[in-house]
């Protein structure tokens, strides 16, 4: 659960204060509003037990728990402790030797002053202020208590949570606990109200509250970082990561079930016992989808040259090697022709080349997309003054209208001229007998001869070895990348066929002719034009370890458990039943138990472990912990993890023992093994 | 560039710096001229018609005259094919740093 607390609140001004009237009205007020349900009363090297009972008395009904403390200032700055409710009279006896022996208001306690006159000190919170002029660094005397960072706004709180080497920040109020304030920054409940600290507890016991601020991810200043609670059944566990444990036959598989009843299926997402050594299966359909992505990327990227090529093939227009081999014998064979003969040189008609009409492909492709885009009502929600945009679209279409439709019907024109100079040299040839000269288009040709120049250009730049992809899941690397073929033996296992490619496709492609390759692919009974990039290169998709060499069937388990938790963040349940299966402890150490806590981000997550490693390192926020009472009885508790308590319906226990008994089968054989590993640690 | 010459009224293609009789003029050798109206378009320079007029042998006068009225049809053809090629396959640097 989550619970909110203020861990500095002024109640009565000390002589170190300024003057200020308590108010208890005032106070009920602020706990209320702030929603409090623990607050701390920290008066300046004073603590007055009258005012603590009567504050406490109070604000019981209001279900908000007030524990006994004091802004004290040590010789070194100002730190907060904060006691149980049973110290109280212990921190009165305290205030009484401070007022007896620090009489002038600009005395200070020395840290061994302190530890002599303040009973039980080892037993509190202390609050050391942090970002102050009068800021303190942990005395060594006090290294072994437990400390935290008090801050007074919440970038502060974010500055410090973030830093791993700060303490565990919490924010606090220092509020004046009246009605009139000289400062109003002191008693402005709405102000106020933002100046507390969110823990991941299920009851504000004092220990409960000491074992939570111990661990920082368990402290907050919004309550949506943390976990809060849900019940299964009769039984309370965590939104968070939630570790089931207990010994084999104890109801665990039985507590997955009531999961299961209790959530719709599509909600949960289950590795089931076992699952997890069956991962070859699993990886080599994720090779294959990595695998098949990353090449479709890298397709797409090229898909303008690609289908050049496709046209390029599909083109079956003649030989122009012939044609211009014809059309040159012809037009010799015609000019000696046309010398022997007077009459043709009378018709200026009959000596005119044809005009050279040419498509252009490009200009309609670019029509095409305009109109896509124009046409895309969609497309245009995305924009502002969307009306305006399109007009220049339009515009844009038209211009480029004109030019194509313009192009279009010179084209047409030309081939009617051409048509007409032809009818005219073939009745002159019949009068005159001057052979024809053959059709040869210069234009179309040197088109051609261009674009086999830019295909080969452009398969040159391209086939070569090269990553399309690197991935990194933890200390996994997915690496995908194509290279070129460098046998006939791998293009025909690539293309699952049979036929004969050596001398046809892998000689002039190992050469680097792939005008020739291409010609030959074409003409083979396997070729698919949509499969067209796949004859350029061969796909590898390789799982490497963080050493960077391909990882073993153990490793490639690991990995496919990561893979499998990093698709389970889609479902709001995660069932996780013995991931422990194949992999080694340092394995589970380094790279599982960060994936299954980064989990908790996303969904509601159970883990069954028998691991002590796992179960021991998780820190799940909540322990779930099954017994069995008798046949197909069971008995399960459960409890905020840093609590270390346990509870169901009827008791409160305690989970060391059970939480040993199942991770270790109890303190005796952990120190065995502990005996174990120290005779063979020496000589 | 200068595609013809007429030396002596006698015509030749020019190829870098081969001089070529229009008789003897090969499939090569035309698709390498062609290749140069392509690469230079800008500076190709045609024969004037006195030039051709200057052409002593009918025969030659009529090839060259043929010819060149193909290739002149061709050279306003180039900046089309030019960028043909340029959209079918576009700069790969452009690519490459996507």
């Amino acid at each position: 659960m989550v619970k909110k607390i203020d861990f500095h609140i002024h109640t009565i001004a000390s002589k170190k204060d300024y003057k200020f009237d308590f108010s208890l009205e005032w106070l009920r007020d602020y706990v209320t509003e702030a929603k409090l349900d623990s607050i701390a009363i920290t008066n300046h090297d004073l603590f007055d037990l009258d005012n603590y009972l009567e504050i406490k008395e109070s604000l019981e009904e209001l279900n908000c728990v007030v524990y006994p403390g004091m802004e004290l200032s040590l010789e070194g700055g100002h730190v907060n402790i904060v006691f149980n409710e049973t110290e109280a009279e212990i921190l009165s006896s305290f205030s009484s030797w401070i007022e007896q022996n620090k009489i002038d208001f600009k005395s200070k306690i020395t840290t061994a002053e302190y530890i002599e006159n303040m009973k039980k000190w080892a037993e509190g919170i202390y609050i050391f202020e942090l970002g102050k002029s009068n800021s303190l660094n942990v005395p060594e005397e006090l290294s072994s208590v437990v400390s935290v960072g008090g801050v007074s706004n919440q970038l502060k709180f974010q500055s410090i949570f973030l830093n791993d080497n700060e303490l565990t920040p919490v924010l606090f109020s220092d509020a004046h606990a009246t009605k009139k304030d000289f400062d109003r920054k002191r008693n402005d409940i709405n102000l106020l109200k933002h100046k507390n600290t969110f823990l991941q507890i299920d009851n504000c016991s004092f220990n409960e509250i000491k074992n939570c601020i111990s661990d920082k991810i368990k402290v907050a200043v919004n309550s949506d970082w943390l976990s809060n609670v849900i019940e299964i059944g009769d039984h309370r566990v965590s939104t968070g990561l939630n570790l089931i444990v207990g010994k084999r036959g104890t109801g665990k598989t039985y507590f997955f079930n009531k999961v299961k009843k209790q959530y719709p299926i599509e909600e949960i997402y289950e590795i089931a016992q076992f699952e997890t050594a069956k991962s070859e299966e699993y990886i080599e359909k994720h090779r294959k989808k990595q695998g098949l992505k990353a090449f479709e990327n890298w397709k797409n990227k090229y898909s303008t040259q690609f289908d050049a090529i496709r046209e390029y093939l599909n083109d079956s227009s003649g030989d122009f090697n012939r044609d211009v081999d014809n059309y040159l014998e012809s037009i010799k064979v015609y000019a000696r022709d046309t010398a022997n003969s007077n009459s043709s040189s009378k018709y200026k008609l009959t000596k005119e080349a044809s005009f050279e009409v040419i498509s252009s492909a490009s200009l309609k492709k670019y029509l095409h997309s305009l109109k896509e885009i124009i046409t895309n009502d969609d497309f245009w929600t995305y924009l502002k003054e969307p009306e305006i945009k399109k007009k220049v679209f339009i515009e844009t279409y038209q211009e480029l209208r004109d030019t194509y439709t313009r192009n279009i019907k010179e084209g047409k024109l030309k081939e009617k001229v051409n048509g007409i100079i032809n009818a005219v040299k073939s009745i002159s040839r019949s009068k005159n007998g001057i052979s024809k000269v053959e059709e040869c288009n210069f234009s179309e040709t040197m088109l051609k001869i261009k674009t086999e120049e830019s295909i080969n250009t452009f398969l040159n730049e391209i086939m070569v070895e090269q990553e399309l992809k690197s991935e990194t899941l933890y200390s996994y690397k997915i690496v995908v990348k194509v290279s070129p073929y460098e046998s006939a033996r791998e293009f025909r296992e690539n293309h699952s066929t049979s036929e004969a490619v050596k001398d046809e496709l892998i000689a002039p492609y190992l050469e680097k002719d792939y005008i020739e390759f291409l010609k030959n692919l074409a003409r083979k009974s396997f070729y698919n034009s949509s499969n067209l990039a796949e004859y350029f290169m061969h796909l590898e998709v390789d799982l490497l370890d963080s050493h960077d060499t391909p990882a073993s069937g153990g490793q490639a388990a690991g990995f496919a458990l990561i893979l499998r938790l990093e698709e389970a963040k889609e479902k709001s349940i995660i069932l996780i039943d013995e991931p422990e299966a194949s992999l080694d402890n340092a394995y589970i150490k380094d790279d599982l138990i960060t994936a299954i806590k980064r989990l908790k981000g996303y969904s509601t997550v159970f883990v069954i472990t028998h691991n002590s490693t796992l179960g021991t390192l998780l820190g799940p926020d909540y322990l779930i912990v099954t017994k069995k009472i008798a046949a197909n009885d069971y008995q399960v508790l459960t409890g905020e993890y840093s609590s270390k308590i346990i509870s169901n319906s009827t008791e409160d226990i305690e989970s060391y023992d059970l939480f040993v008994e199942a991770m270790e089968a109890g303190i005796e054989t952990y120190e065995k093994k502990g005996e174990v590993y120290e005779s063979l640690g020496s000589r | 560039m200068n595609l013809l010459e007429v030396d002596n009224k006698k015509a030749f293609f020019i190829l870098l710096d081969e001089k070529i009789e229009p008789e003897k003029l090969s499939r090569d050798e035309l698709l390498k001229i062609l290749d140069l109206v392509f690469v230079n378009h800008s500076d190709i320079v045609f024969p004037s018609e006195d030039e051709f007029n200057s052409i002593i042998n009918p025969v030659e006068k009529e090839i060259v005259e043929q010819i060149i009225a193909k290739i002149k049809e061709f050279h306003t053809n180039v900046p089309n094919i030019d960028k043909e090629i340029k959209d079918q396959f576009p700069n790969l640097d452009n690519l490459k740093s996507e």
